[in-house]
Formats: C-alpha cells, structure tokens, sequence
C-alpha cells in the first residue's frame, strides 16, 4: 500500500471507498514519512487492497435493486429458486394494512 | 483464503466470490501467479457454506463450471476494457479506440463519460499509456474482462465474477456471447452454459523477436449439450460455438488459434515458459511447433527425404495428409513412409 500527501490523502477518503467492501476510508499517519499518510478502509484496515469512487459505489448499488428482482424472476422460472406459495386474500388484505 | 468485504457493499444481487485462471500472486515476486488449467474460485468472507457446497460438487480444481448469465443485454454482465491503474485506484479506462475516463496524476477527472474538459473525445493513447505515477514511471493500459455468473448448483439469487486480463478471452468471451444471443433470438438469460479451461495454442513472442505456439488454458463458454438438444435439435446443436457433444469432460482440445500478441502474456525466456511445463503433473513438455504439411519447409523437407523435386513431394502429401499438424508428427510420418 502506497502512502500519499496530505492532499491526495483527504481527496481520497472524500472521493473513495473501499473497493473491497465499499466502507469508509480514513486517513493514518505513514510512520516512516510524518509528511506521508496512508488511506485505509476502516473496516478492511491493513488489508485494504484499493479504491473505487462513490459515485461507481452508489450507481451499483442503485442498480443492483432491478438486478435483483430480475434475478429472482430468472431463477424462479427455470427452476433453480422455488417460487412462493401464493398469497391468501387475507394476507395481501393484511399486508396492504386492511 | 476468503475475499474479505466482498458481501458488505450493501448489493441487493450480491457479488459471493470470485472465479480466476491464475495462482495466487507471490507478493515477493512481482509478477503475476502462474496461470493453471483449472478454476481457481475464492469465495466471499461469510460464504463458507457456498464455498463448501460448490466444492461437493466441482472439487478444488473444476475446469468445468456450470452457469446461466442473469441477463439478456451482454453488457450488463460482460464487462471488457482497457484499464490502468496506481496508487489503489483506477486511473483510465478506454475501449482501444477512445478514453472513457482519465485522472490526472493529482486525482483530477481530465475525461469523464467518453468526454474531455474542452468536450472532445479523447484517441486511446497509441503508445498504451494513461499517465505516470507518483515516482514517474509510466502506467500502461491492461486488458480486463469481468463476467458475472450464477452458479444454479449453489441455488442462490448472487453472482461469481469471471475475472480475466488475457487478450484470447476477451475475444472468445465477446464473440461467444454475440454468437449464443443472435443465436438463441437475443435470448441469453437463463440458458445453461459451462464455462470451461480449453487448451489453446496461441503464438507468442520470444525475447529474440521470433515467435513460438504455446499452449495456454483459454476460457470457453458453451452451452449444455443437453439443453442445445432439446433446444435445436441434434444437427443444429453441433452447429454451436465450441459444442463438442461431451457433458463436463477434461477439456483437453488442442486448437491451433492464430493470435497475435498477448500484451498481458509476460515475455519470459523459453526456460521460464509456465506452458513447458504440465500443470497437472509438474513433468515438462516440449513445446508444440504446428507446421502446414503444403507449406514451405514441409514440401522441401519431404522433397529432401523421397530424393524428388519439391512439386512432386507437394503432389504426394496432398495425397496423404491435409491441414496443420505438429511438426514433430509430419516428420514422424514421413520417415515412416
């Protein structure tokens, strides 16, 4: 992991995540340069292997909702996720808050 | 080891793991891990279970997996660029033709959605550099590719990603998915593919500029014979992109493939080459020379051994043998003629 100005660094945890889990970078003081500062997740810690930008984050995150009920739909019909029992009147009554 | 994080990042479809084609980089060596013939898959911290009921099923080393792709638009789940990157983060990407995205060394956009600040499209840089980092030294484009796959064997609404950087893949990937959608009427969503290692012989440089067929362990996406039965018909599923009628066997198909050079492949001397070597049984292998048995050096080799002109050794293994083979067989075959 490289170490970074001071400058570069706070761009870095302003812009970017975490390209593992896509947590919150922080920045700690590189101990052999005190000018130098390393940007690591804080969760990952030292095994913070990169960055992606938040902007990349939040649009797959935005995505992956419509991924997801395609997925399901996908999978349900061929088979490989079994598909709900169907809803009694009650429940969707229920459900809808009547 | 699990990849740490990976099912944090908050995604409804959650990405569980990773499926790769090399061994894991020695953070000694700078270089990357030796390609295998097999998949390597590294699942997700937390996905233990799915880590274990995929290797009931495939083992530690499968180079057969079975797949469906979650949708029908390729470029939803295919992605295949041209990347640098420094400093943890990306810094470029482009198509080959135009840049897509560029950061300055100071982390500023300098082209963002295909554009530049004066609104111009940016060429792909022809010398393959997108900029120099902290201590100068150049940063090259790479090809990346990511497909993401679900695994129907571990029944789960979550894909793998198909992680390569070889040139080879990429274009099979790209061409195999074109193909399977014009196909299959723009239809690939839920199709039952195997992905699968299949022996290819790809030409690539020596360090001494002359060029030498190796074998490298390609991707291959083909769809189940099965399902392409009773989808097309017998005759028409033979018709397929890289059918070959067998439900998950070795994989073991040598082709011989015209490529040129693989950028990501590392130029190593002939004693280096990873492909000299078996994989499987670690013995080493000679490595292949394919010759045309019409071509130049084989008419005169023949014309040499039958004491003839070389029109008429042409004429005599035109009657004999077709095509390309490995050098070492044609001369085989001729001193047993």
């Amino acid at each position: 992991m490289e170490s970074f100005d001071l400058v570069y660094a706070s761009e870095t945890v302003n812009k970017y995540v975490c390209s593992a889990c896509w947590g919150d970078l922080e920045t700690v003081r590189d101990p052999r340069d005190v000018t130098k500062y390393f940007v690591l997740c804080r969760k990952c810690k030292d095994e913070t292997r990169g960055y992606v930008t938040k902007f990349y984050a939040n649009r797959r995150r935005g995505e992956s909702e419509s991924e997801k009920l395609e997925a399901v739909k996908l999978l349900q019909s061929i088979g490989v996720l079994e598909k709900p029992a169907p809803k009694s009147i009650e429940q969707l009554k229920n459900e809808l808050g009547f | 080891m699990p990849i740490k994080g990976l099912t944090d990042r908050g995604l409804a479809l959650p990405e569980i793991g990773q499926i790769r084609k090399g061994a894991k980089k020695d953070p000694s060596a700078n270089r990357p891990g030796a390609d295998l013939t097999y998949f390597r898959v590294e699942f997700a911290e937390g996905e233990e279970k799915a880590a274990a009921q995929f290797a009931q099923v495939y083992g530690q080393k499968p180079n057969a997996i079975r797949v469906i792709l979650p949708f029908n638009e390729i470029e939803r789940m295919w992605d295949a660029w041209k990347e640098a990157y420094t400093a943890g983060r990306m810094v470029a990407r482009s198509d080959g033709e135009y840049v897509s995205y560029m950061l300055d060394n100071k982390g500023e956009i300098v082209v963002h959605n295909w554009l530049d600040k004066n609104g111009n499209k940016m060429p792909h840089p022809q010398d393959n550099v997108a900029g120099y980092d902290y201590k100068n030294n150049p940063v090259k484009f790479k090809n990346t590719g990511r497909l993401k796959v679900i695994v129907p064997d571990l029944s789960r609404a979550a894909y793998l990603t198909v992680m390569t950087t070889s040139t080879h893949d990429i274009g099979n990937i790209s061409d195999q998915l074109g193909a399977f959608k014009e196909l299959n009427h723009g239809q690939l969503a839920g199709i039952p593919f195997i992905l699968r290692r299949r022996a290819k012989l790809v030409s690539m440089p020596k360090p001494d500029g002359t060029r030498v067929r190796v074998r490298k362990f390609l991707i291959s996406i083909e769809v189940d014979p099965e399902w392409a039965k009773a989808k097309f018909g017998e005759l028409n599923a033979l018709a397929l992109p890289d059918f070959d009628g067998k439900l998950l066997t070795s994989g073991e198909d040598i082709q011989d493939v015209e490529t040129e050079y693989d950028e990501d492949d590392e130029i190593v001397s002939e004693a280096e080459q990873p492909e000299t070597v078996n994989q499987d049984t670690g013995e080493a292998e000679q490595s292949i020379e394919i010759i045309q048995v019409l071509g130049d050096w084989a008419v005169n080799e023949a014309a040499k051994h039958w004491n003839t002109e070389p029109s008429d050794a042409a004429k005599s293994i035109a009657k004999k043998w077709h095509g390309k083979m490995d050098k070492r067989e044609f001369l085989e075959l001729l001193h047993t003629s």
